[in-house]
């Protein structure tokens, strides 16, 4: 029967007031509780019972073999027919029984963290340890591969790497393939120290290394090593498989050049750092090896001249990456707000680029490149707001149309930041300022448009940034062209539609032009949002709060730092400056490197670095 | 914003002082000077500047050899009680400058750019931003107003070179004025008007040594009498002694009188651009000292709580008078009479204890505060 109005307004308000039991199967919800933890918690007793199990039951593992192979001696020694083996097999119990003392035990049984512990004798104990570790059987990337070796007595080992990130060809050619195939003779001899057989004489792998804790053996096999334990040894072998799939050395495409190299950063660090070392040929060049990120441990490269760096200023970097606790550090961005002073204030305060030679000069001058693992990008620091406007092609081309594009890119800075903020207080507050044709001209065109100049503006600009932003998201050629189509046809529906008026359309493009000669995309992203403000100053008060806008900006700025560089500089604070601030100097008149970072050697290059000028006139 | 710092240069303390000694340009008072003054209006500010710097450098001469800033050294030399003396009157200077420009500058702000403004959003508006800067901090303002500073001084000479086709040379005659002794006792008169100049000693913790607060004030002070006098000598070109002593503000009405072409002309509302920018520089600097010398005077461990009390309380000062012309004639005998007792009567004073102590045998002061 059909409800009338009160009767369905009455269901309703029941529905709503009155408790239901839900149709629905009970939803899941990730609320804290007790029982969120992978194990039992160690401290619990229960925990500690298993704890005690485990080692009675290694004791009594150890007890039964002892007992076998005392067993087994006894036999030989009566029978007459002592073997060579037999003294073999009682030097690696006599070692397992070292490992079984109550010391070690009470250590491993109080170890929470696998690891913390160190590689046991026994190949199984080693097992079940990864096992812990990388959560076996459930986790399928990593690969425990068992063999035998070839020895007298025959010898169990275990090669364990991880799929996708290790070449298998090269882990069957320089690890299977030597040690299955290992001459018998040998290792019979060699008895004790087989681990340094494998590496001096069979193992061919150009990197090679040993590791008594777990902790390093799963940074080798995290990192697409292979690990071979032997059993009877107390340290296993970290061989050198890497090979996981990766981009080539590519193209720069963020930071385009006309006349700078073509090569850009990859995703592979030590890619990226064999290219800096390619453009920068000193064995001065210092490469230290840090590790980000608590589970995640991703490698991060610091590098710097040591004769020029000061080390003050490395301490520093050190000391700020290695006080990041954060589980993963995915990127070079998230590394440089885990590490940058301002992380707050949308300017970057260091530089990030893909190109190996505008890292390289900087390196030159005495500052420090970050380079991490799985980032095309590097990071140098410290950096100066200066040096943003800066490219590489200022460098290569000579130093008039040098300093000319360095200027343009200043007029351009300032254009993105106030133009469309300028011409709103102007026309909102002080009308005067425009010549009267224009002024005139600018009122007709205005005329039909019903919105006022600031809800005009803002609209446009809005338009531009999804434009911007919806160019950037759509894949490949397709980007760039919806990019300027739209730009081009919502411009002049817009006009045609009278929603916006001509000259704000021209506003907003000359701003939107502006803003692409920004040579940091970081910058102009802070500019952009400062315009935004500045717009909306200029709409409250007009010329008097976008100037109060402007100094306070500066003044914010004045007070950010690099690093303990001031942002600045060579500005504010005045210091002694290059030839090559604003205007760039001719390459060969920069004999000093940037005063502010106080390097140890301030001389980049004799104060007549073009010798053959003297040369000839000495008449040579 | 720990006022034990030590860490600005000689550029940082120039525009500091450029600062606080250049805001003026922007002001009513030269009309009051180009009326006593006439023709010889430009030689105000050399004469009163002379005077000033002689005086400030005797200052440097007794600093070179007592350490310290100018609290301590006023109390080596004259004691504990005369020294916080000293600092309440500086105190008193530099923070009823900041109220009256304060006051000022909202009032000019109505008459130039925006007429229709609420006075006291006026007055709140330019002591908000004054807060926000303080709260930033003094070396990073020092910088802002060292980057800004050839904006200024720019601005300031575009304005006189563009009004060169209004210039008339004659209304400079009779070049003696009312005669070179009433220029020479009005010039004197008002040396208060750089009492500013004494912020390098007052922030002397600040600064690196004396070497770098006597070229900062050489440097600093003698651009800003530089710029007052092309001002004065192009306003008087266009003006004359005779309209010139009606004009309200200066530099507005000189704005207001360029004229190039059809796409050059009133350009005046650009200048807000900068009028702002010297404005909130210098309310924010004064109103910094004042604070700091609380800060120096009690030993107090930061400024930072002060900042918004200190504002709050200079723009209740700010709207205490109740029209323009009553702050300018406050103003007017203020520099004619109190700021000169910062600016000459105090370092005179300290000097003379000096040599007074000096030669009573007295040869070394401890060093330190």
């Amino acid at each position: 029967m059909r409800q009338n109005g009160f009767s369905q307004l009455y269901t309703k308000l029941k529905d709503i007031l009155l408790y239901k039991t839900p149709t629905e199967p009970h939803r899941f919800v990730l609320g804290e509780g007790q029982d969120d933890t992978w194990e039992k918690s160690s401290s619990s007793p229960a925990a500690l019972v298993e704890k005690q199990e485990q080692a009675l039951t290694e004791l009594r593992s150890f007890a039964q073999r002892l007992a076998a192979f005392m067993e087994e001696t006894k036999n030989t020694i009566e029978a007459g027919n002592w073997k060579p083996e037999v003294q073999i097999k009682y030097e690696k119990f006599a070692k397992e029984f070292a490992q079984l003392s109550p010391i070690g035990l009470a250590y491993d049984n109080s170890q929470e963290d696998p690891l913390k512990l160190t590689v046991k004798l026994r190949l199984s104990e080693n097992e079940e340890m990864l096992t812990r570790i990388y959560n076996l059987p459930d986790n399928k990337d990593v690969v425990i591969r068992k063999f035998v070796l070839p020895s007298q007595p025959e010898t169990t080992a275990m090669a364990v790497f991880l799929e996708g990130l290790s070449d298998k060809k090269l882990i069957n050619l320089i690890v299977l393939a030597p040690l299955m195939l290992l001459p018998r003779e040998g290792m019979a001899e060699q008895g004790k120290g087989v681990i340094e057989t494998f590496i001096n004489t069979y193992i061919p792998g150009n990197q090679v290394k040993l590791a008594a804790t777990f902790e390093e053996i799963a940074i080798g096999i995290n990192g697409g090593d292979t690990a071979v334990f032997v059993d009877g040894t107390e340290q296993a072998l970290i061989i050198e498989t890497k090979g996981w799939e990766h981009r080539s050395v590519g193209r720069p495409e963020i930071e385009p050049s006309v006349r700078g190299s073509q090569v850009a950063f990859s995703e592979t660090m030590r890619v990226n750092t064999g290219l800096i070392r390619s453009l920068m040929r000193t064995s001065d060049l210092t490469t230290e090896m840090l590790t980000v990120g608590k589970q995640s441990k991703t490698p991060c490269a610091i590098m710097y001249i040591k004769s020029i760096a000061n080390p003050k200023l490395v301490a520093e970097v050190k000391r700020r990456v290695n006080g990041i606790s954060a589980d993963y550090v995915a990127d070079t961005g998230i590394l440089e707000q885990f590490i940058d002073d301002h992380p707050n204030i949308p300017m970057p305060v260091i530089l990030s680029t893909e190109r190996p030679d505008r890292v390289v000069p900087h390196i030159s001058e005495g500052r420090v490149a970050i380079l991490l693992e799985g980032s095309p990008f590097a990071l140098v620091v410290p950096f100066s707001f200066i040096s943003l406007f800066h490219s590489i092609d200022d460098y290569a081309f000579k130093p008039i149309p040098g300093s000319f594009m360095r200027l343009l890119r200043l007029v351009g800075f300032m254009l993105a930041a106030i133009l469309p903020s300028l011409y709103l207080a102007i026309s909102y507050f002080h009308q005067e300022a425009i010549p009267t044709d224009l002024v005139l001209a600018i009122a007709a065109a205005r005329e039909r448009v019903p919105f006022p100049a600031i809800a005009e503006i803002l609209m446009m600009e809005l338009s531009f940034e999804l434009i911007r932003e919806a160019g950037t998201r759509i894949p490949g050629m397709l980007g760039s062209t919806i990019g300027i189509v739209g730009a081009i046809i919502i411009g002049q529906a817009a006009v045609a539609a009278n929603i916006v008026s001509p000259i704000m359309v021209v506003i907003v493009a000359v701003t939107g032009l502006a803003s692409f000669t920004i040579t940091d995309y970081r910058l102009s992203f802070g500019v952009r949002l400062a315009r935004f403000g500045y717009l909306l100053l200029s709409a409250t008060l007009g010329l008097v709060c976008v100037g109060a806008g402007i100094i306070v900006s500066l003044i914010l700025v004045c007070s950010m730092k690099s690093f303990g560089v001031p942002y600045l500089v060579p500005v504010a604070p005045k210091v002694t400056p290059g030839f090559d601030v604003v205007i760039r100097g001719p390459v060969y008149s920069q004999e000093n490197r940037p005063d502010e970072i106080n390097p140890l050697e301030p001389k980049r290059q004799l104060n007549v670095s073009r010798r053959w000028l003297k040369h000839r006139k000495d008449g040579k | 914003m720990s006022y034990q710092s030590g860490k600005m240069g000689i550029s940082e303390g120039m525009a500091l002082v450029f600062m606080v000694t250049f805001v003026p340009v922007f002001q009513s008072i030269w009309s009051i000077t180009i009326d006593r003054a006439e023709g010889a209006a430009w030689m105000i500010p050399v004469i009163n500047g002379i005077l000033t710097i002689c005086v400030f450098l005797l200052l440097l001469y007794v600093m070179e050899r007592v350490p310290g800033d100018l609290i301590d050294v006023s109390g080596k030399l004259l004691g504990r009680p005369v020294a916080m003396l000293i600092g309440l009157v500086y105190f008193a200077h530099f923070y009823i400058e900041a109220a009256l420009l304060l006051r000022e500058f909202a009032e000019n702000t109505l008459l130039t750019a925006l007429p229709y403004l609420e006075f006291s959003v006026a007055i709140l508006f330019y002591s908000s931003v004054a807060a926000v800067i303080l709260y930033i901090g003094i070396e990073p303002l020092a910088r802002g107003a060292y980057i800004v500073m050839p904006v200024l001084v720019s601005g300031v000479l575009m304005v006189v070179i563009f009004l060169y086709p209004k210039f008339i040379f004659l209304q400079l005659a009779p070049w003696q004025g009312p005669g070179l002794t009433v220029v020479l006792i009005n010039g004197v008169q008002v040396s208060g008007f750089n009492f500013g100049l004494l912020l390098l000693p007052i922030l002397g913790r600040s600064l690196h040594d004396i070497a770098t607060i006597r070229y900062a004030a050489l440097y600093g002070f003698g651009l800003s009498i530089l710029m007052r006098v092309v001002m004065l000598l192009g306003f008087t070109l266009v003006f004359g002694a005779g309209a010139g002593r009606e004009k309200m503000l200066p530099f507005f009405e000189m704005t207001r009188a360029v004229y190039t072409s059809r796409y050059l002309q009133r350009i005046e509302s650009l200048f807000i651009l900068m009028w702002v920018i010297v404005g909130v520089l210098a309310i924010a600097l004064t109103l910094y000292v004042s604070i700091y010398i609380i800060g120096r005077m009690f030993d107090l461990p930061t400024l930072r709580p002060l900042v918004i009390p200190a504002t709050l309380v200079a723009a209740q000062i700010a709207m205490l008078p109740p029209d323009i012309t009553s702050v300018l004639l406050l103003h007017a005998n203020l520099i004619t009479a109190w700021y000169n007792i910062g600016a000459i009567i105090i370092p005179l004073f300290i000097a003379a204890a000096f040599f007074v102590r000096r030669k009573g045998g007295k040869k070394t002061w401890p060093s330190g505060c």
